[in-house]
């Protein structure tokens, strides 16, 4: 069982010899041709073909909507931080007179004729 | 080869004429598919036309010629591989509803009749061999090349392609056992 086994084996691993060179089909040349015509295009043209693909079309398309919904978030942000730094001087006069009056006396202390 | 350097269209002609068969021989028995391999050996002699002018002559042009051709191949098996993997990754997701269709037992063309069905099962086995031995089996085997050819080929010692196709033989043998 296991002799048999060996030789079908080494029968299986003998089975390329005198094997024969396989050919591609016939016109090759003429297809290399072509491709290299294709390949020979100019950068514009390339690049006018890649643009044209849908998947460039709608990777960029959802690239700008991303990019305007980053600048309208962005300047909701900003408006708002304005909102807060244009309250907020009023919301510290009272400290601003307490401390210029605080100042004013400490001045008039220090300079005070003897 | 200094006519296709100078760009002479009839060199060019003469060189794909003349290898073609040699090219396509080795693509195929790397790839192990027909349509794969006729387009990978339209890309060697593509890459053979605008690369020509690095050939400086230093090995024959028939080693320099193997190299892109098995280089080529690789590419593509490696390509084919990741796309095999993403679409396994896409399948867990559920975007991927299609069938995997299992390409049949590779039949070289080469092969006389009545070894065939023994011919594909070595083929079956080759695919399962780790890269370097594929290349130097499928280059002694299937091409027919010397060790010391196959050495230029894989810019290798002699030694080293014998212990390649040694270790190379010893795998086929384990899986072509494990698979009766």
């Amino acid at each position: 069982m296991s002799e048999q086994k060996h030789k079908d084996t080494e029968e299986i691993m003998d089975s390329l010899d005198g094997i024969r060179r396989a050919t591609p089909a016939p016109f090759l040349y003429t297809r290399v041709k072509a491709r290299l015509q294709k390949e020979g295009r100019t950068i514009w043209e390339q690049l006018g073909s890649f643009v044209a693909r849908p998947v460039v079309t709608v990777s960029t398309l959802i690239l700008v909507l991303i990019f305007n919904a980053v600048i309208v978030v962005n300047r909701e942000k900003s408006a708002e931080s304005s909102r807060v730094a244009i309250t907020s001087p009023q919301d510290n006069n009272s400290y601003d007179e307490t401390s210029l009056l605080a100042a004013t006396t400490s001045y008039d202390y220090v300079n005070a004729e003897p | 080869m200094e006519r296709l350097k100078e760009g002479d269209e009839s060199a060019f002609r003469i060189i794909v004429d003349t290898w073609q068969n040699m090219v396509y021989n080795t693509v195929l028995g790397i790839v192990q598919q027909a349509e794969d391999a006729e387009d990978i050996t339209q890309d060697v002699f593509v890459q053979v036309y605008q690369s020509i002018h690095s050939f400086k002559g230093d090995a024959k042009f028939s080693t320099w010629l193997y190299r892109i051709a098995v280089t080529k191949s690789l590419d593509h098996e490696r390509k084919k591989k990741r796309k095999k993997r993403f679409g396994f990754i896409k399948s867990l997701f559920g975007e991927d509803n299609e069938v995997v269709i299992h390409p049949p037992d590779f039949n070289h063309p080469g092969v006389a009749l009545d070894k065939k069905e023994k011919a594909a099962a070595l083929f079956h086995a080759i695919n399962l061999l780790p890269e370097n031995q594929r290349i130097a089996f499928v280059l002694n085997k299937v091409e027919g090349l010397s060790y010391q050819e196959v050495s230029d080929v894989m810019e290798t010692s002699v030694s080293s392609v014998e212990s390649l196709l040694h270790r190379a033989k010893g795998n086929l043998r384990k899986h072509l056992e494990e698979e009766k």
